[in-house]
């Protein structure tokens, strides 16, 4: 985890100790993607996923002073989701996941962290870079060198070039 | 002659001229170097696809933020309490007017409700450093979870957690005005030092 991402979380829980709500929801919305994607991975059902959502976050609530190292907590986060969706796994009679579906569940959420990991990563990243990152590779309708460069007041020729800084920025802030 | 970043982005993403593809895919069986560079941008670009990780619903995002209590009654529960210092080797004339006095270890004693803050201070100047330990009055168990931050001028420079027997510990203070802020779960202490030789 990055150093300023991990001053950002160090601060938040530290607001949070001290009794400041927004700090808590930021911190909520920091990583609810995060815990209701694991959980939603190992407990497809929907209702089963919200439960196991509000678990982890009463857990992270309870124990925020207890978090010693605030760049483990995206793994704790992803920890404790674990463990709450597998006790919901156990409580279901005769459940228990074969070998085959816990390598899919592992392979499945090593891409949950890599893809939160490129969310965050694309945030810390100028308004510019974000839009144009996404115009490439995120948007359904996949514009063109000439629409994307219109859309962004550029030559067509830079649209290459920028995009090649642009993914260093990301390329480096990923680490 | 070897790729470039852009190049090597086209080359993936098959945006080169057909000549231009295949020079380059030569070269590639040859170039220890530019294999690394395409594996390089080529995991990125992997990773550069349709997110798809899934958000929570409104309703039990705005659940969970309601975990948090509310400002008046958060801030009656985590109240922040000023520490006295109520002993200081400094002030109290131990080591003043000591042979020897500048390397001498500083002890202070701070206080604030139910918890006594002993402090060390010792060290030549830029490399002083702060051994603490938090105990509470009246028990012989030691606070399980703490948080000590180091201020000057408003400004955090430094932050430590508690270990199994209350003491925290910093490196490096500076000179001058310092404040010391714990959190603890349902307090917060804050006490002022200041960091400078013996008079």
């Amino acid at each position: 985890m990055k150093v300023v991402e991990i001053r950002v979380d160090s601060e938040l829980v530290d607001r949070c100790i001290r009794g400041d709500q927004t700090a808590w929801r930021a911190l909520v919305l920091r990583y609810e993607r995060l815990v209701y994607s694991v959980a939603l991975a190992i407990c497809p059902d929907m209702e089963d996923a919200s439960d196991i959502f509000q678990q982890v976050w009463m857990e992270l609530y309870q124990r925020l002073s207890d978090i010693r190292r605030v760049e483990a907590l995206p793994a704790w986060l992803i920890t404790v989701t674990r463990r709450h969706a597998s006790k919901t796994i156990r409580s279901r009679a005769g459940s228990e996941p074969l070998d085959e579906n816990l390598r899919d569940l592992r392979q499945q959420l090593g891409h949950i962290e890599r893809e939160y990991a490129l969310e965050r990563a694309l945030a810390q990243l100028s308004g510019r870079c974000r839009t144009l990152i996404d115009l490439l590779y995120f948007n359904i309708e996949e514009p063109s060198y000439a629409e994307i460069a219109k859309r962004l007041g550029i030559p067509v020729a830079s649209v290459g070039p920028t995009r090649g800084r642009c993914l260093e920025k990301l390329r480096k802030v990923l680490g | 002659m070897h790729l470039s970043s852009d190049v090597a982005l086209d080359l993936i993403e098959g945006r080169l001229a057909k000549d231009e593809e295949t020079f380059w895919k030569e070269h590639l069986g040859v170039c220890g170097d530019c294999v690394q560079v395409i594996d390089q941008w080529g995991q990125l670009r992997a990773d550069l696809r349709r997110s798809h990780l899934k958000s929570a619903t409104a309703e039990i995002l705005d659940t969970v933020m309601e975990f948090f209590p509310q400002g008046d009654e958060k801030e009656a529960r985590h109240p922040c309490v000023e520490a006295t210092v109520v002993f200081d080797t400094f002030r109290d004339g131990t080591v003043a007017n000591a042979r020897g006095a500048v390397a001498v270890a500083r002890q202070l004693v701070l206080r604030a409700e139910d918890f006594d803050i002993h402090i060390k201070i010792w060290g030549v100047p830029d490399h002083r450093q702060m051994l603490g330990q938090l105990l509470p009055r009246g028990t012989a168990k030691f606070v399980g979870t703490a948080r000590f931050h180091l201020l000057q001028n408003g400004e955090r420079l430094e932050t430590a957690t508690i270990d199994e027997i209350g003491e925290f510990h910093f490196t490096d203070l500076p000179e001058g005005d310092l404040s010391l802020q714990i959190d603890l779960p349902n307090l917060t202490v804050v006490g002022a030092l200041n960091v400078r030789e013996a008079q």
